[in-house]
């Protein structure tokens, strides 16, 4: 049931994934990353990993592909004919990408061999596990204690993004700095 | 529960909150006309049925009947997936309110919700977050300027207000994390209805702990409700006066009316959500005579819920009544300077309180959940790291921000989960 689940949560993300990049439309592009999100929250699901699927949905679904949408629309992108800005930027991605699942397959073969589909061990959490992530107090609590640097880092990052975007955005009135704005 | 009867029940909890749903709304539709005609001082539909009450069946039945005209040069895909995609996360969200107690029929308990998953609040908000996917959707594909600016207006407006409300989903858990029965913080609504058990004073709103914080909380929700639903002051997605239809444009027949049928089970949802974080649930403001588990004890819990939603959507009504529509620098500055930022500061007064009157409970609301879960299920110590907390907390000293507080032996809480600290 579980693996049947998975497959076909993996199916659709995989698909989807790959329309994400295929498609000549960009909002199409944008919902089938919607679909991939979607996916990808279910084989969260698959893992007890409720907090994490649920955040999947909230954050990715619900927010950042909603401004990716709005930009896409308010710049009314629609199939994008025009040369190619950065000539062979397909043929260097397509490297780069063979190179990466390369990699990760190297990677996983690796460690696993040829066992790491078939092991419960390999893909299932231990039961510690599973009652720990499913547990919204468990992640705030490593949040906060454990990984609080990196955490607090993370929203440095933001802050800086959100002030670089106010400075490069802000209209300087005629003859006055910026200061003399009410 | 045999399988036959846990599914009988599932079936019939089901066909009750989807129907009450597809009922109630007409009937919404109809108070919300007359309530509005005895506000301009008019009367009102009047004509089909005692007091007009036919009349949204009767407008029901005209949309069904009617030839749906598809303009052209749409995104037929998009076109016709926009009111469905609407309809979908307005329906999904009743499956969550517990509507009354456990009730015990034929040998059997049965808890009176659908489904209570561990991380209830938190899948609200992320199922209302993809409400706007309707309309910036059928926006888009409908080839018409002003659906377009009206499914922009969607995106930019329900992305904002979401942030306020999720802070104010974090206060009122906040609070109900001091009250809980269990002592732990939880997200899970029926544990979030079991700590506003008591009197009205036990409600998040009415918290005599957090005096004003909970209403405070509940208003802020309120307000970030009206935009995510897109109701009046805060309905420039379709502001009829300058977007002729906003995102609907384009739409007639029964597509039409899915999104009319979706924004005001929207609204349903907002209240009943409301009534559930802030109003206690199906809790009634007195401490309840009825034997717990009876049927008549379920269907004081019911009546109670609806009174309280049939309260907050009154109030939906008579604000759309009262208010002009904001202009759009408003509604944006409104969310982000004003919301945002009180949402925030009610965060850390709540927190303050939790911190400073209750310095005995205060760590007790994220440890006793951590340490049970420990004790429960010991982390084997050759796990490879994501369970560092748990590992971690086994180390005296480093439990809680009280230095009085006992170190956190592994031992205790060795029954039920979570009560320990109490």
């Amino acid at each position: 049931m579980a693996l049947m689940a998975f497959g076909v949560l993996a199916t659709l993300s995989v698909i989807s994934a790959l329309g994400v990049i295929l498609h000549k439309s960009p909002v199409r592009s944008a919902l089938l990353l919607v679909t991939n999100f979607v996916g990808l929250a279910g084989l969260y699901l698959l893992q007890n990993a409720q907090v994490l699927a649920v955040f999947q949905i909230l954050v990715y679904a619900g927010a950042i592909m909603v401004l990716f949408l709005f930009v896409i629309m308010l710049l009314n992108l629609a199939g994008d004919t025009s040369p190619d800005p950065l000539a062979g930027q397909k043929w260097v991605a397509w490297l780069l990408g063979v190179a990466l699942v390369g990699g990760i397959g190297w990677g996983m073969w690796s460690v696993a061999g040829l066992s790491l589909p078939v092991s419960p061990q390999g893909i299932r959490a231990t039961a510690a596990e599973q009652q720990g992530i499913q547990q919204v107090q468990v992640i705030g609590f490593d949040l906060f204690t454990r990984y609080v640097y990196p955490f607090e880092l993370t929203s440095v990052l933001l802050l800086v993004g959100v002030i670089g975007v106010m400075t490069l955005t802000r209209r300087i009135p005629q003859g006055g700095s910026a200061n003399d704005r009410s | 529960m045999p399988f036959q009867v846990a599914l009988i029940a599932a079936l019939l909890k089901v066909a009750l909150i989807l129907g009450s749903t597809l009922v109630v709304v007409p009937m919404l539709v109809w108070l919300e006309r007359k309530l509005i005609a005895a506000f301009q001082a008019r009367i009102g539909p009047d004509r089909v049925g005692k007091f007009g009450l036919l009349q949204s069946f009767v407008d029901g039945i005209k949309l069904v009947c009617k030839e749906e005209v598809v303009p052209n040069g749409v995104d037929r895909l998009l076109y016709f997936a926009g009111p469905v995609v609407t309809m979908i996360p307005a329906l999904t969200v009743g499956a969550l309110i517990p509507f009354g107690p456990p009730v015990k029929i034929g040998g059997y308990t049965h808890d009176l919700v659908m489904s209570d998953l561990p991380v209830g609040a938190l899948f609200v908000l992320a199922i209302t977050s993809l409400g706007v996917y309707g309309i910036v959707l059928s926006g888009w594909s409908s080839n018409n300027k002003y659906s377009l600016l009206g499914g922009l207006r969607a995106s930019a407006q329900m992305v904002s207000y979401e942030l306020p409300m999720g802070l104010c989903v974090v206060a009122a858990l906040m609070i109900a994390s001091q009250d809980s029965p269990t002592g732990v913080f939880s997200m899970r609504f029926s544990e979030i209805v079991d700590a506003q058990s008591g009197t009205i004073l036990n409600w998040t709103a009415f918290n005599y702990h957090f005096p004003l914080l909970g209403l405070l909380a509940m208003v802020v929700f309120y307000i970030c409700g009206l935009a995510e639903t897109n109701r009046a002051p805060f309905d420039l997605p379709e502001a009829e006066t300058e977007l002729i239809g906003g995102y609907h444009t384009e739409y007639g027949g029964l597509r039409w009316a899915m999104f009319f049928m979706g924004e005001y089970a929207a609204m349903l949802n907002v209240a009943s959500v409301t009534a559930t974080l802030f109003l206690g649930g199906w809790r009634p403001p007195y401490p309840s005579p009825l034997p717990a588990g009876s049927v008549l004890a379920g269907f004081e819990g019911a009546f109670w819920l609806v009174f309280k939603i049939g309260l907050v959507i009154l109030l939906y009504m008579w604000i759309r009544a009262t208010l002009p529509r904001l202009r759009y620098d408003q509604l944006m500055g409104f969310g982000w300077k004003i919301l945002i930022p009180v949402g925030l500061l009610n965060i850390f007064l709540i927190a303050g309180i939790l911190t400073f009157a209750f310095p005995e409970k205060a760590p007790s609301v994220l440890v006793p959940a951590i340490t049970s879960a420990s004790s429960r299920a010991p982390a084997p110590p050759s796990m490879p790291g994501g369970m560092g907390g748990i590992q971690q907390l086994q180390i005296p000293g480093g439990t809680g921000p009280t230095p009085t507080a006992p170190p956190v032996a592994p031992s205790p809480a060795p029954g039920a989960p979570g009560v320990g600290g109490r």
